[in-house]
């Protein structure tokens, strides 16, 4: 398991040893090309038209996902283009807490990229640094819901096991995330 | 002591993400791929179609249109800039149609002709000239501008 450099100093992601691409790179991938998408909604078609969303069809999922990484991408570039000073800032407004700030795992804010369903999850290491484990197309309520939520919930664990294996965080450090 | 930022800075991978320098290509090409991408879609779903129908798959579309099945998976994932002359070749095959030429309403054909008079008589010669209107104009500037 590899830590690589998004861009800045701060940004990082998780690269398993099983894929080719770090996790960033290789979702933007994902999300931008129509024959994954196009594959992805016909499977999950029922969770797609389930109500939950506005019951659209497999064209216009990938049209409106296809549409919604162009638009994350363009904030995720902004923020790469500015000085190291305002994308610290950036960062942190862009990120929210996944679940009730119990630990720290954060996902993307939603209201930076409209109410959609893609996902980046990431572990908050420190105030400003972010290290991305993964990400997902969420169209189910909870991650548990699906096996490919789920996956990234034993992802992100398992990224939170490495860096407390590696000393990068100490169980003091999350312990007093946990409290805050 | 050091901070978690500095121990991750001593570990990082030499190797940067590639994902800005894809960003940047795709920024600079989404005036062809957002209707690349949308033929891609149309072609897949057609192929899902015909499948229990007449067996089509991406490598019977490659045999039947004579080119590499590496050349129609690039199409479906709205990476091939097509030529019309490809664009066609597929609407015939697949017996659907994929690009449609703006109605009268986003633009018009504004037809003049000419009569021009060559050494072997009188010869029509007809001049087409594409006017956009406004409304076709904001629009683009709105997506992509």
């Amino acid at each position: 398991m590899e830590i690589v450099s998004i861009f800045g100093k701060r940004l990082f992601a998780f690269k398993y040893p099983d894929e080719t691409e770090d996790e960033f790179s290789r979702l933007f991938n994902l999300w931008n090309d129509p024959e994954y998408l196009e594959e992805f909604f016909e499977t999950n078609i029922s969770d797609l038209q389930s109500g939950y969303w506005s019951n659209p069809s497999v064209v216009e999922a990938v049209l409106d996902t296809l549409r919604y990484a162009e638009h994350f991408e363009d904030i995720l570039f902004e923020l790469s283009e500015d000085n190291e000073d305002k994308h610290l800032n950036g960062l942190e407004s862009i990120f929210r807490p996944l679940f009730d700030s119990s630990y720290r795992v954060w996902t993307f804010n939603k209201s930076k990229v409209r109410d959609n369903w893609l996902r980046l999850y990431a572990l908050r290491i420190e105030k400003d640094v972010y290290i991305i484990t993964g990400g997902a197309i969420k169209l189910t309520l909870k991650m548990q819901d699906r096996e490919h939520t789920n996956i990234e919930l034993s992802k992100l664990e398992k990224c939170k096991r490495f860096l407390l294996e590696t000393g990068i965080v100490d169980v003091d450090g999350l312990i007093e995330e946990i409290e805050s | 002591m050091k901070t978690a930022l500095e121990r991750i800075n001593e570990i990082v991978s030499k190797d940067v993400s590639p994902w800005k320098e894809r960003t940047i290509e795709r920024r600079k090409n989404r005036g062809w791929t957002d209707r690349s991408n949308k033929i891609a879609i149309m072609i897949l779903q057609e192929i899902r179609k015909q499948k229990p129908i007449n067996g089509m798959t991406q490598k019977k579309l490659a045999d039947e249109m004579d080119v590499t099945p590496q050349y129609i998976n690039k199409v479906v994932k709205g990476k091939e800039n097509l030529t019309l002359e490809t664009v066609s070749k597929f609407e015939e095959i697949l017996g659907i149609r994929l690009l449609e030429v703006p109605s009268s309403k986003a633009s018009s054909l504004k037809q003049e002709e000419v009569t021009a008079v060559s050494k072997s008589g009188a010869i029509p010669i007809v001049k087409y000239e594409l006017e956009y209107t406004n409304e076709f104009l904001s629009d683009s500037i709105g997506k992509y501008g």
